[in-house]
């Protein structure tokens, strides 16, 4: 959440570039579709662990809901990416605007006892979380290796450079 | 094989130990999974842990902390982050000592928020953000 706007959940994942550059000439372009393809991958994971499924109301948070809602798949389709150059790195980004989506990856707690209107009147009966952008992101990063892998050994073959380099070493991800 | 950091312990332990926190927000200071059954609102500090990662390279572990500081009030929750961020925010070099040992907590910062929010369900007003922590994976010999 950057400081000051308005509430976004923002999984955020780097390259490299300096460490890329031992290996690569054509850097920025290979930087560009390795994030791309990494951001993408983790969003559709995202995607999937809000996507209301059948019966209506099973998905997606935490179970029993302790609200009484139907599902719409308004968070599905609010899971969006981004990716930009930054200085040293290229970063990609899994967000989503909708607040209540900030409140279900962090977690939320409900009252007993409260009275309508008076927020000092109950006491925490119980507290739901339900990630779905740092397991997306952590998902998508276990297939790091496979995915940067093919795209590496594509560029690096056009070089006629091996492509021998751990590629876990490239990207640093984070969730803010 | 090594003991495993917990660096929730090691988040809690060195921010119970600072007079400035606990002045404020006396013992109400909790870790995952957040604020316990029967807790009525008032000042509090409470953080859930988001992920953490570890070097292929160096014996630095990361690990990252959804923070949140609870008040009465939304002015009263902003002075208890502006406590804790000040303690928090580019940290570094404590040594702090654990049930398992001592471990070596290099660095912590913000990287995400603050933010201001209320707790969807019960309007419980909170400052909230997103901390990283770096530290030794090792306890110290």
């Amino acid at each position: 959440m950057p400081k000051g706007d308005p509430m976004r959940l923002t999984g955020r994942i780097e390259v490299n570039k300096v460490t890329l550059g031992r290996i690569a000439d054509d850097l920025p372009a290979m930087a560009e579709e390795m994030i791309q393809g990494l951001v993408e991958a983790a969003a559709d994971i995202a995607r999937a662990m809000v996507a209301p499924h059948q019966p209506i109301g099973m998905h997606p948070g935490p179970h029993p809901h302790p609200t009484n809602h139907t599902d719409t798949g308004s968070l599905m389709e609010s899971i969006k990416t981004a990716y930009t150059p930054q200085g040293l790195f290229v970063t990609g980004a899994v967000y989503t605007d909708l607040e209540y989506g900030a409140h279900l990856e962090y977690g939320f707690h409900v009252l007993a006892k409260a009275i309508p209107g008076d927020p000092t009147s109950g006491f925490i009966e119980r507290f739901y979380r339900y990630p779905f952008i740092t397991p997306a992101i952590q998902q998508a990063a276990r297939d790091l290796d496979s995915l940067f892998g093919v795209t590496a050994r594509r560029w690096l073959s056009q070089q006629g450079t091996p492509g021998t380099r751990k590629t876990r070493e490239l990207v640093e991800t984070f969730v803010v | 094989m090594l003991p495993v950091i917990d660096s929730s312990e090691m988040l809690y332990t060195y921010l119970a130990s600072l007079s400035e926190v606990t002045s404020i927000v006396g013992s109400d200071l909790y870790g995952p999974p957040g604020l316990p059954i029967g807790f009525v609102l008032r000042k509090a500090i409470v953080f859930f842990d988001v992920g953490s990662q570890y070097s292929d390279y160096i014996p630095i572990d990361r690990a990252s902390y959804q923070l949140r500081c609870y008040g009465t009030t939304a002015a009263e929750a902003k002075h208890v982050w502006q406590v804790v961020e000040r303690v928090l925010h580019r940290v570094k070099h404590r040594r702090i000592t654990l049930a398992g040992g001592t471990v070596l907590f290099q660095y912590c910062h913000l990287v995400g928020g603050p933010n201001y929010s209320t707790e969807p369900s019960i309007n419980w007003p909170f400052y909230g953000g997103t901390i990283e922590l770096h530290f030794a994976e090792n306890y110290l010999p």
